[in-house]
């Protein structure tokens, strides 16, 4: 896939999500269910490379991007990745500052958080279809997620 | 200053296990509690507006606090420090991935690991509700992130699921 469309694609995902694993529903409805460029064994790699590995989760679109677009992918990945970020600099002038810490701009921002949860979770359906073979694999799976939150550890 | 503060994205960015939270702890130690570069104030309003900023909420951290110490050249080495060793990383395991796709061994640890992404993300998604659960707002979020994942197993595409929890969120609040 041409490395400017993977970009303004994964762009899209990250300018919509609130925190590094919430732009993998966006991704994964334009790359793997769209386009056809990814598989859900791919992105589900990219995924575990990010979280065993130290460094922001957002970093899952470098492997995300290579995969779908090679080396120019990659770059196209970690672009789309950084590039929110410098709103914040906007973000934090006095003007715009006021107008963020009005309650229902708040409350939208919560509720899009609050909904992506049901997103990553929608997403996680096809994923563990291909990931889940077995019962061991299943109650693997369990085990991990119970221990994640009732432990309060962010990854393994 | 600038390179005091480059040194330390370059620590704390890519040798941080955990994401956002654990990373933007261990990057409030020294320039607030230590050094005294940031005050407490300014550094919890730079993660407060890090959380909704969108994206990847410790980058925007980073990018902010780097803009305060030292402006726009601040934000960028915060920005690049923090990542790009990192993001090197995550491309060379990616390929060596792809490299060792039929090795016999790769595929055994990968059905083990696969099944364990699978939890996370389940965890992944319980964890985007803990800040409602604290706030006591927990049956409305689930109510919410049903109906999100309701719509996407429908076919909904993710963009407009958010953009009518937008709508909800902004319009169910009064003025």
């Amino acid at each position: 896939m041409n490395a400017l469309l993977l970009y303004v694609l994964l762009l899209k995902a990250t300018l919509t999500s609130f925190s590094g694993l919430s732009s993998l529903p966006a991704a994964r409805d334009d790359l793997v269910v769209r386009h056809a460029v990814l598989t859900d064994r791919q992105l589900n790699t990219a995924v575990a490379i990010a979280r065993v590995s130290p460094g922001p989760f957002g970093l899952h679109l470098v492997p995300v991007g290579y995969y779908a677009g090679g080396w120019p992918g990659a770059l196209a990945g970690f672009a789309a990745m950084l590039t929110p970020a410098f709103l914040i600099v906007l973000m934090l002038r006095d003007a715009a500052r006021r107008s963020m810490m009005n309650l229902r701009a708040l409350a939208a921002i919560s509720a899009v958080t609050y909904a992506s949860a049901g997103l990553v979770a929608a997403a996680a359906v096809p994923i563990a279809r291909d990931a889940l073979h077995l019962p061991w694999q299943a109650v693997l799976a369990a085990a991990v997620a119970v221990v994640l939150v009732w432990k309060d550890y962010d990854s393994l | 200053m600038l390179g005091a503060f480059t040194a330390l994205s370059l620590r704390i960015g890519n040798l941080t296990f955990g994401g956002g939270d654990p990373t933007m702890l261990a990057l409030r130690r020294k320039p607030v509690e230590r050094c005294a570069w940031i005050s407490d104030e300014r550094f919890t309003l730079i993660w407060s507006f890090a959380r909704v900023t969108p994206g990847t909420n410790v980058v925007a951290c980073f990018a902010r606090a780097g803009w305060t110490l030292a402006g726009g050249r601040g934000a960028v080495a915060g920005v690049l420090a923090s990542c790009v060793p990192a993001a090197v990383f995550r491309y060379w395991l990616a390929v060596a991935e792809r490299s060792w796709q039929s090795s016999a061994w790769l595929q055994a640890v990968l059905r083990g690991v696969m099944p364990a992404v699978a939890g996370m993300m389940l965890a992944g998604a319980v964890g985007l509700l803990k800040p409602a659960w604290r706030a006591g707002r927990l049956p409305g979020a689930v109510l919410m992130a049903v109906a999100a994942a309701g719509l996407s197993l429908a076919g909904a595409p993710p963009v407009a699921v958010l953009a009518g929890a937008a709508w909800v969120g902004w319009w169910r609040t009064p003025r």
